[in-house]
């Protein structure tokens, strides 16, 4: 108890020991404490950012570009991939000697520039003295060659020239080239400056086809990748990593048969040329689900090329619209039998010349006033005698037949430059005007939406929506079949086979012979329109198209040829017009889908009344 | 409080610093060796314990740092092997697209159309089918002939492709090409050489034979 007081040997020990610890402790903790304010200091405050800059300095973000699906047709051929591209770089201002290392040995061979100039030339297939321009200078970056494939890049990169780059960019490739390029369309997505001035960018997009209006399955979305690198470039293992994986674009698979694409192309090319046809389009469509299996331009744009023509960026069968002409009257037929108006049968008297409200309607040929049928009316495609029949329609009912079969309005196929066509409304219609209606003339019409006309007829009166969409891939091959959309009945089962029946009397007893398949029973029907040329306030030019469909017993398949301003008259063109390319495509797709031939006869309509003939 | 008994007190310690300096000498005259023994056993087997746990100690630690040490080699260099693995695969992928486009510029039908006829294949004219149920044939198959013109190739292979098979598809359209000029010339000195020969008839020869003809009068507009 008292010990506190007196002489204490460990005390006093304890207390010496405290002494130097107190000294020792107080310079430790002293530098300790100096030391914890720097790092507080450095790694807490951090005023000058150096934490981060180093950190920065380790950080690498690489993006993951998400690969572009591939567009397809029918039978799985791609149209459109996406490929790796280099462009060949160089800092020019780093131009100089370089040693280079041959494989598997430690010697280095000395090289100078002019010996790496002949090298390359020789790799990117280019002049020496381009090769030569392209290196001298003193710009930090310079372009050599640009979309190299990746096999001419690992040649360059071989060379081992430390100031040559190669810069990864992706590519579109089209295989195909004109092979339906206007309905694949062109991927174009360009990064530009606001202002010539400013850093700030928009996107801009300028593609066309498939490529745009499939935009948003084909492109995916890039992901990204950030980590931390060493010195030496390599990743530190368990330094930060971030990884937002790519989502790769689907692939989507369209209703174009290519094959198909190529031969409707090829005729209508050739007959184009033949007829000095401003141009010429072709559609093929299968009448059953309105899949359209080639559309098919006289000049067609290649999408990988790199010059074009603006006017064929598009598929003209839906992007141009024209007057049709007779074909029409397949409409004004369909509408007089549903409304019960006729019969194929039914006789008309028809006048040499039609006058009516002090219009004279008159016919392309020359005839007495005959005893005709419907049937015998479209055979030969009298306008008189359409007039005759419409007009038991009233003006209302003409128009709204025009627009129940989609005439004036868009057929929403998932294409770009679809024009809506023109069907003024019939109050304004002049006096004229509501009669040449009822024949294809006073409106405009696509190839396509004429074409539809002919698939409601044969599809039993269900008019459908064009699909050009077959299906959409996903990365991982899961498939989802667009479904067919779901039709619209716009006449009875009735009116589409008696149509059919006289779309029928026009190919084996009108003038549309030409257009026969051999073994199949066809039926369609012609078009002679007279048009305005651009520019241009009178009719100065003609359309000439066909349409028809096979085997018309069970029809299952559509082809329209259509021929804009051939530089030759109407008389000249005359029936032939596009009856044979129709029939040479019109075999081609039967006999590619293997359809068996038609087993009956064309029926035979009677053109005039009993008793009647040609004479009257 | 509680420790102050363990304390000695003053006179405690002077006794207990007094027979503990006496009983150093006391204990020097008695150099017991059964005192010693458990003295420097026990020095000597505390050492000894003491020495092995150090021991023990020192190797985990080395091991752990040889461990750390070779995990970190390994996972770096597995980093290279991974480096290494990726550019495998990207030129794998590479080789594997190249290829691929290969393909598809070979299945373009523009191309095969020009590789058929260079190779004397004509599409037959005419089929027929078989009903297999009946056995009746529809169609009268006829062997495939030269047609009677050729039909040319109207559409350009793909532009601006760098494969080997666009290369291949360019030179055949070029040959393709040449070929049709060559004929074409053919055609037109025959054509002098008759027309040189003063013949009326040679002109016929020329004039157009699928080029659309009105064989009926237009009958409709």
């Amino acid at each position: 108890m008292s010990g506190k007081n007196s002489q204490d040997p460990i005390g006093s020990i304890k207390r010496t020991v405290g002494r130097r610890g107190f000294l020792t402790g107080t310079v430790a903790t002293g530098g300790l404490a100096l030391l914890g304010v720097r790092l507080a200091y450095l790694q807490g405050l951090d005023p000058n950012g150096l934490a981060d800059e180093a950190r920065e300095k380790r950080m690498r973000e690489l993006t993951v570009p998400a690969l572009r699906g591939e567009i397809l047709d029918i039978n799985g051929h791609v149209m459109a991939r996406s490929v790796q591209r280099y462009n060949i770089t160089v800092d020019q201002s780093a131009v100089g000697p370089f040693r280079r290392y041959q494989e598997g040995s430690d010697e280095a061979v000395e090289m100078s520039p002019t010996e790496l100039v002949y090298e390359l030339a020789d790799i990117l297939q280019m002049s020496d003295t381009d090769v030569k321009n392209a290196l001298d200078g003193d710009l930090k970056y310079r372009i050599i060659k640009q979309n190299v494939t990746p096999a001419v890049y690992n040649k360059v990169q071989a060379l081992g020239a430390p100031f040559i780059y190669g810069e990864i960019l992706s590519d579109r490739k089209y295989p195909n080239g004109e092979v339906a390029g206007s309905v694949v369309g062109r991927f174009s997505i360009i990064e530009e400056p606001v202002a010539p001035d400013s850093t700030e960018t928009r996107t801009r997009n300028n593609s066309v086809g498939i490529e745009r209006t499939m935009h948003e399955h084909l492109a995916g979305s890039d992901g990204k990748r950030i980590y931390e690198i060493s010195a030496d470039g390599v990743r530190i293992p368990i330094g930060d990593e971030q990884m937002t994986p790519a989502v790769d674009g689907k692939n989507v698979r369209l209703t174009i048969n290519q094959d198909i694409q190529y031969f409707a192309q090829q005729v209508v090319k050739a007959r184009a040329k033949e007829l000095k046809a401003e141009w010429g389009t072709a559609i093929v469509m299968d009448v059953r689900d309105g899949s359209l299996l080639a559309l098919a331009d006289s000049s067609t744009m290649d999408p990988g090329a790199e010059r074009f023509e603006l006017a064929d960026m598009n598929s003209r069968a839906l992007s141009q619209v024209f007057e049709p002409g007779s074909t029409e009257k397949i409409l004004t037929t369909a509408a007089v039998f549903e409304e019960g108006l006729a019969e194929p049968e039914t006789v008309y008297d028809v006048p040499a010349q039609l006058e009516i409200e002090g219009q004279t309607i008159t016919d392309a040929f020359t005839h007495p006033a005959q005893k005709r049928t419907v049937a015998g009316i479209i055979a030969n495609s009298m306008n008189t005698g359409t007039v005759m029949m419409g007009s038991e329609l009233s003006r209302e009912q003409r128009y709204n037949w025009l627009k129940k079969f989609g005439m004036g309005e868009y057929t929403g196929v998932e294409l770009t430059g679809e024009s809506q066509g023109l069907v003024a409304d019939w109050r304004e219609w002049d006096i004229r005007q509501q009669y040449t209606v009822l024949f294809g003339q006073g409106l405009a019409q696509s190839a396509l939406q004429t074409s539809l006309i002919f698939q409601t007829v044969a599809n039993k009166g269900i008019k459908l929506k064009p699909r050009i969409i077959d299906a959409i891939i996903d990365t991982d091959g899961t498939e989802e079949v667009l479904p067919v959309a779901e039709g619209q009945r716009v006449i009875s089962e009735e009116t589409a086979r008696k149509t059919l029946q006289v779309m029928e009397a026009v190919v084996y007893q009108g003038g549309a012979e030409a257009a026969q398949v051999e073994g199949y029973r066809v039926a369609g029907k012609t078009g002679t329109a007279e048009n305005v040329g651009e520019g241009s306030a009178v009719y100065d030019g003609w359309t000439t198209s066909f349409v028809g469909v096979a085997p018309t017993e069970n029809p299952r398949f559509l082809v329209s040829v259509t021929m804009h301003r051939p530089k030759t008259t109407a008389s000249a063109v005359g029936l032939a017009g596009t009856t044979a390319q129709f029939s040479q495509i019109m075999e081609k797709v039967l006999h590619t889908y293997k359809v068996p031939r038609s087993t009956s006869e064309p029926t035979e309509t009677p053109k005039f009344a009993e008793g009647h003939d040609e004479t009257g | 409080m509680s420790a102050e008994p363990r304390f000695p007190t003053t006179a405690d310690d002077a006794r207990a610093s007094r027979p503990h300096l006496s009983v150093v000498p006391d204990q020097r005259p008695e150099p017991g060796k059964e005192q010693r023994r458990p003295l420097s056993r026990a020095l000597a087997t505390r050492s000894q314990s003491n020495r092995w746990r150090v021991f023990l100690g020192l190797g985990a630690m080395l091991l752990a740092l040889l461990i750390v040490l070779g995990l970190s080699i390994t996972m770096a260099s597995r980093q290279y092997d991974l480096v290494e693995l990726r550019a495998t695969e990207q030129a794998l992928s590479q080789q594997n697209e190249a290829l691929a486009q290969e393909i598809e510029f070979h299945q373009a039908p523009q191309d095969l159309a020009i590789r058929a006829s260079q190779l004397g294949m004509v599409t037959s004219p005419s089929r027929a089918t078989i009903n297999l149920s009946t056995g009746e044939i529809s169609g009268v198959p006829m062997a495939a002939q030269e047609p009677s013109e050729a039909t040319d190739n109207l559409i350009a292979p793909p532009a601006l492709a760098d494969t080997q098979a666009y290369e291949e598809a360019s030179i055949r359209a070029e040959e393709e090409r040449k070929k049709k000029e060559a004929e074409a010339k053919e055609v037109e000195a025959k054509e002098t050489e008759a027309k040189a020969s003063a013949s009326a008839t040679a002109s016929a020869s020329a004039a157009p034979t699928s080029s659309a003809q009105p064989t009926q009068a237009p009958a409709d507009r």
